[in-house]
């Protein structure tokens, strides 16, 4: 919100937000023990269903007078669950094998060698960097290149993978720095990845060249808080930054409180004219001991030298480098011989010295985008209509809404501390409930396409209202009871048999539940970008899986990120899209087509636009093109194989099933008018299957 | 989308000079009926309407102008040397300001600096301009001055973002996405917000994105500053492998494809499918139409001339206005023509000042001629101004630091008053005294001028309904006939 608001301040007590319909909102309440409805179901509902979820749903529907969709059929189902889980879309192997053993148990191995393959946190870990609104540039208003962004993306990656207890994923991002130390001690990897995890917090755009400091700090803060609300709690708090929540219980106070304790943190490294944010060397308290004792002996060694050099210079030895020699002309112990005195040697003894220090010096440590505790902690004053030039009242203690503080640790905020552990600590409460609700329903979501929420970042009174409101509580409270394992909220939703419905539409169905918020089918969605990008490269067998590492780093630290065409060769990549440059400001063209989110702004869902530049794109990119011939180029390489075989074996590989007669042979003849050339004619129809829904729209 | 037809402007009559006007009822149904959600639809979603039928429309005001032209002059030109005429500060020359500098500033300055260009009264009107702009200034009964702008930010990223989008710390939707999604497109076949050469920096992207809005309402760019205007064209507007009509027959065949696809599993009763097939074909429209807007080889050799196609200083931002006038002819909402990154003069100020205004000078006094010549003037707002104005006091000896604080914009047609000034400065030109025109008052009064009220033009997004003006914004009626 802009500093200066019509909407005059006017008390920086609770008001409005206290009111009981605000207080009664579903998603302050604690979360229901609720039970999967058993009883309620018929036969022909207790046949359908497949795990607890199903109950639920079925009961739903029901009482509806709705009937769940047919399961989706086996290679449908495959890819579905695929490019779900990896972003990828399963080779003719996989489908041929699966059409052969359609079976549950065989369906449920699938899930289980997708969750484990290194490509499932290359899918969900996007998910969560386009909540920590990710990037490798500042943005805003200078967009300074940075550079070592890309170890917390790497982190979020492995974090995914390893299925991190999602409580603790976020206190590492919240407060990694913090957090108690183990009895058995930290591994190395452990320490530097919660010093990376806070990368969270220092991600942001920044107003670097603000010249009013105070503003850039309290618009950092800001920035910080909206975007850990919003992701965690599901609350737009930024709102009472200028006036008390007009909708949710959220004061001005509240929100100096929260304030405070980012104002008691550190982000930014300096405050010049062009600002520099944090970074900190990963490097153990033990290395960082070994380096400074080397450097302080290269700092004596190098003082020994300088001294001596000044006394033999006074001895009127003018160039001190002709003592090269000194070792030659002794060992040849010959009359060329130069005499040397003591001074001599303690020099050649002292330079030896200092070269064996500096060789002993360990390489320079990588760094990250970190917080760190603040020199000073700080209670804020509530900022009349968000100006600090506009202080009332008396500073408010740092901590959390006032709202959700019946479980909170009620001990408050060591005057020493900035207080992040114990925000941390309130947020990840076992009882806490918005935090496990918002994360499943965001879980839900990408699953389904539409969460059982429809607004997953406001949880608030103007946001929506759960459609199955049980389901959703009883999904949390597993989830937090197996110790926030993310993996099995997975599996419960994947081997359901709500998931495994058909998506397409019923004409009934569509007149009684257009939007099918019932969940009568599975929603057909579009790939995102990523999705449509990697499975393109995968077909054509482009695709390069390695993992991890920056494609950025010769540009330079905090150097300008200024222009598209720097980057127009890293583009090029073959790589996996995740590990694409976020460029700020300049976000890589095809992705912006294909609706990738603002990493500027924290973003729970995005668009799925159809515009015509995606139609452009895919109709004449030398992107689309390349793929296509180098697919036509292997296809002509099968020469084993008659068209009807070829084309059997891409439609396979474009859309996970075979192609019956009617369209082999529009194929077939379309191959005969398309082009002269079997290269060319084979190209323009791979790009056409490339371009097709039938491949963009998963079903 | 929308049944009735598309509304005459019914300016004067009905209009008292404080700009109110009693709803009437149709406004009433519309706003209320429809709301504006359902106006900025994208069309492609509901498919029966996409090729041919153009929506109504909103219109909360009956609409002065259809369409923006926004002549962005990056840097930052200063209002002492251009429009805003200062004679004390001429004869002040070297003595310190009489009165306190800004809080917070860019960089520091020392004395008072006079301009280095004399100024003439122009036209009916007598408008004071320098010897910067000779061309324009022969047009001054057409401008309409607004000389007290304020409230952008001390920092070029900061003032550019506010400009454009009305925040320098928040991500919000561009002025030309927001004009988009109230009035959507009058053709089809082009995109309805372009930017001809904008910047990447302070910025960047920022400055023309749709952010909350849908991506539709993303202004297309067309190359950027680094590029000549010559070389620019829209993105994959061609296939560089195939010829059309052999793209023709793949695109019959994609469409048997995508037609196969959709009537399985009664799959039509999903409407995206069918806006993707028809977003194919609007593609493959806009192949044809996109080059030929931008073909100016059917220009005559007199209008390249009018625009200063001929000179070598000239051709470079005289091809960019001519192109906007011919995306404007199109139908084109929002076009914005950017001379980048050139007026930031903290020194060099009479060697770069003067080389800048020579650059624009010409093409943009054609721009405004030929626009009037074609009747495109009346309904056409063309807006000129930098991110900021610059400090009557010197920076080192021959420049001025960075002003949010006073400066001047001009527009002309669209139905701005011609021939007038509107905006006050102190007698150095460092500080708005009245009739001040905050950006977010600017925002308000470009939208009222398009028929749309900047405090109705809404969209929801997290949960909150936002505005191009945030909570701000006054109409400046007194602008606008």
């Amino acid at each position: 919100m802009a500093l200066v608001g019509t909407l005059a301040f006017t008390s920086a007590e609770v008001k409005a937000v206290d009111s009981p319909s605000t207080q009664q909102h579903w998603a302050f309440q604690p979360r229901q023990k609720v039970s999967p409805p058993s009883n309620a179901l018929s036969q022909e509902g207790l046949k359908w269903a497949q795990l607890p979820v199903d109950l639920f749903i079925y009961t739903r529907l029901k009482s509806n007078d709705l009937t769940p969709n047919p399961k989706a059929s086996p290679a449908a189902l495959l890819r579905r669950l695929f490019l779900d889980l990896t972003g990828l879309p399963p080779e003719p192997a996989d489908v041929e094998a699966f059409l052969a053993d359609p079976s549950p148990a065989a369906y449920a191995r699938w899930v289980d060698q997708l969750l484990e393959s290194p490509a499932y946190g290359e899918r969900w870990g996007r998910y969560w960097l386009d909540l920590a609104r990710y990037a490798d540039s500042n943005g805003s208003d200078e967009n300074l290149l940075m550079a070592n962004a890309f170890r917390y993306r790497d982190y979020v990656i492995r974090s995914f993978n390893e299925d991190k207890p999602f409580d603790l994923f976020l206190k590492e991002q919240i407060a990694g720095d913090l957090l108690p130390e183990p009895e058995n001690g930290l591994d190395e990897q452990t320490l530097f990845d919660r010093w990376t995890a806070l990368g969270f917090l220092a991600m942001g755009p920044k107003v670097v060249a603000e010249q009013d400091k105070e503003k850039m700090i309290m618009d950092l803060v800001d920035e910080q808080m909206d975007v850990l609300t919003k992701v965690t709690l599901g609350l737009a708090i930024g709102c009472a930054r200028c006036h008390d929540h007009k909708f949710d219980p959220i004061s001005a106070r509240d929100y100096y409180a929260m304030a405070g304790v980012f104002k008691s943190s550190r982000t930014m490294a300096n405050r010049d004219h062009v600002s520099h944010w944090l970074e900190r060397p990963l490097e153990t308290p033990e290395a960082q001991r070994q380096r400074e004792a080397i450097e302080e002996q290269i700092k004596a060694a190098e003082t020994k030298v300088q001294d001596l050099e000044s006394k033999l210079r006074e001895q009127g030895i003018a160039d001190i480098s002709k003592l090269d020699n000194i070792e030659i002309a002794e060992a040849d112990d010959g009359s060329e011989a130069v005499p040397v005195t003591e001074e001599e040697v303690q020099l050649q003894l002292a330079q030896a010295e200092l070269d064996q220090l500096r060789k002993q010096l360990p390489a320079k440590s990588p760094t990250v985008l970190t917080v760190k505790e603040a020199d000073q902690m700080q209670d804020l004053k509530v900022h009349a209509r968000g100006s600090h030039l506009n202080l009332v009242g008396d500073p408010v203690p740092r901590g959390t809404p006032k709202q959700f503080q019946q479980f909170a640790p009620a001990s408050g905020i060591d005057p020493s501390a900035s207080g992040r552990l114990q925000l941390a600590q309130w947020l990840t409460h076992p009882e806490h409930p918005l935090t496990a609700r918002v994360w499943v329903n965001r879980v839900w979501m990408r699953h389904f396409g539409n969460g059982l929420s429809l607004t997953p970042d406001n949880f608030g009174t103007t946001g929506d209202t759960p459609s199955h409101p049980d389901l959703l509580d009883w999904l949390a409270n597993e989830f937090v009871e197996s110790g926030w394992s993310t993996k099995r909220l997975h599996r419960q939703i994947l081997l359901s048999a709500a998931y495994q419905m058909s998506a397409d539409p019923q004409s009934d169905a569509m007149q009684s539940d257009p939007t099918n918020r019932l969940l009568w089918r599975m929603n057909p969605r579009r790939m995102e970008a990523e999705a449509l990008r990697d499975s393109i490269l995968q077909i054509s067998g482009r695709l390069d899986l390695k993992m991890q590492g920056t494609l950025v780093e010769d540009i330079g630290n905090y150097q300008y990120a200024r222009s598209n065409e720097s980057f127009n060769k890293v583009f090029n990549t073959t790589r996996r899209s995740v590990y694409l440059p976020v460029i700020r400001s300049t976000v890589y063209n095809y992705l912006q087509i294909f609706d990738f989110c603002d990493p500027s702004a924290t973003s729970g869902k995005r668009a799925s636009t159809t515009v015509s530049h995606q139609a452009l794109y895919l109709m004449n990119s030398d992107f689309i093109w390349d793929n296509a011939q180098t697919l036509a180029k292997k296809i002509l390489s099968l020469d084993d194989m008659t068209d009807q075989e070829k084309l059997q074996w891409v439609y396979l590989k474009v859309y996970s099933r075979k192609a019956n007669s009617v369209e082999q042979e529009r194929a077939l003849q379309y191959l005969n008018e398309a082009a002269e050339s079997p290269e060319s004619a084979w190209t323009l129809l791979c790009q056409a299957l490339l371009a097709s829904n039938e491949f963009i729209y998963i079903y | 989308m929308m049944k009735d037809q598309p509304r005459k402007s019914t300016r004067q009559n009905h209009w008292h000079h404080n700009g109110s006007r009693p709803m009437t009822r149709r406004d009433a149904l519309r706003q209320t009926a429809l709301g504006f959600g359902a106006l900025a639809l994208n069309d492609l979603v509901t498919p029966k309407a996409a090729a041919t039928d153009i929506p109504d429309p909103i219109a909360h005001f009956a609409p002065r102008a259809k369409r923006v032209i926004f002549l962005f002059m990056h840097g930052g030109p200063s209002q002492i040397d251009t429009f805003d005429y200062k004679p004390l500060l001429e004869r002040d020359h070297g003595k310190p300001l009489p009165f306190e500098k800004p809080r917070v500033q860019f960089a520091q300055t020392g004395n008072l600096l006079k301009s280095p260009w004399k100024f003439k009264q122009y036209g009916e009107s007598g408008a004071w301009v320098s010897e910067l702009f000779p061309e324009v200034a022969k047009q001054v009964d057409d401008l309409c001055f607004l000389k007290a702008i304020h409230g952008s930010n001390a920092a070029h990223g900061g003032a550019l973002l506010k400009i454009h989008t009305g925040s320098d710390n928040f991500i919000r939707p561009s002025m030309g996405s927001w004009i988009s999604y109230g009035l959507g497109t009058e053709n089809k076949n082009l995109p309805s917000f372009i930017t001809i050469c904008p910047t990447l920096g302070h910025g960047g992207v920022g400055n023309y994105a749709s952010a909350f809005l849908p991506a539709e309402h993303q202004g297309t760019a067309l190359g950027h500053s680094g590029i000549p205007s010559a070389n620019v064209g829209i993105d994959y507007i061609q296939n560089p492998h195939i010829d059309r009509d052999v793209q023709r027959r793949q695109l019959d065949f994609l469409s048997d494809l995508n037609r196969a696809h959709q009537t399985e599993g009664s799959r039509e009763l999903d409407g995206r499918l069918e806006a993707r097939i028809q977003s194919f074909e609007l593609a493959f429209r806009m192949q044809m139409e996109a080059p030929e807007a931008m073909d100016l080889s059917k220009e005559t050799e007199a209008t390249k001339k009018l625009y200063g196609l001929d000179g070598k200083a000239t051709e470079n931002f005289g091809r960019q206005c001519l192109l906007a006038r011919r995306f404007a002819e199109r139908g084109v909402r929002f076009v914005q023509v950017s001379h980048s990154y050139k007026w930031d003069q903290h020194g060099d100020l009479k060697e770069k000042h003067a080389q800048n205004a020579n650059e624009v000078d010409r093409p943009i006094a054609g721009l405004l001629k030929d626009l009037k010549a074609r009747g495109l003037l009346e309904d056409t707002l063309v807006l000129w101004g930098g991110e900021f104005g610059r400090t009557p006091t010197a920076q080192g000896t021959d420049g001025r630091d960075h002003n949010p604080h006073a400066f001047t914009m001009w527009m002309a047609g669209g139905g701005s008053r011609p021939g007038f000034s509107y905006g006050v400065t102190d007698d150095y030109g460092f500080y708005t005294v009245s009739e001040k025109v905050h950006v977010h008052d600017l925002h308000a009064t470009i939208l009222a001028a398009l028929g749309l009220n900047h405090e109705k033009l809404t969209y929801r997004h997290a949960g909150r309904d936002f505005r191009l003006t945030d909570v701000h914004g006054r109409i400046v009626w007194e602008a606008l006939v």
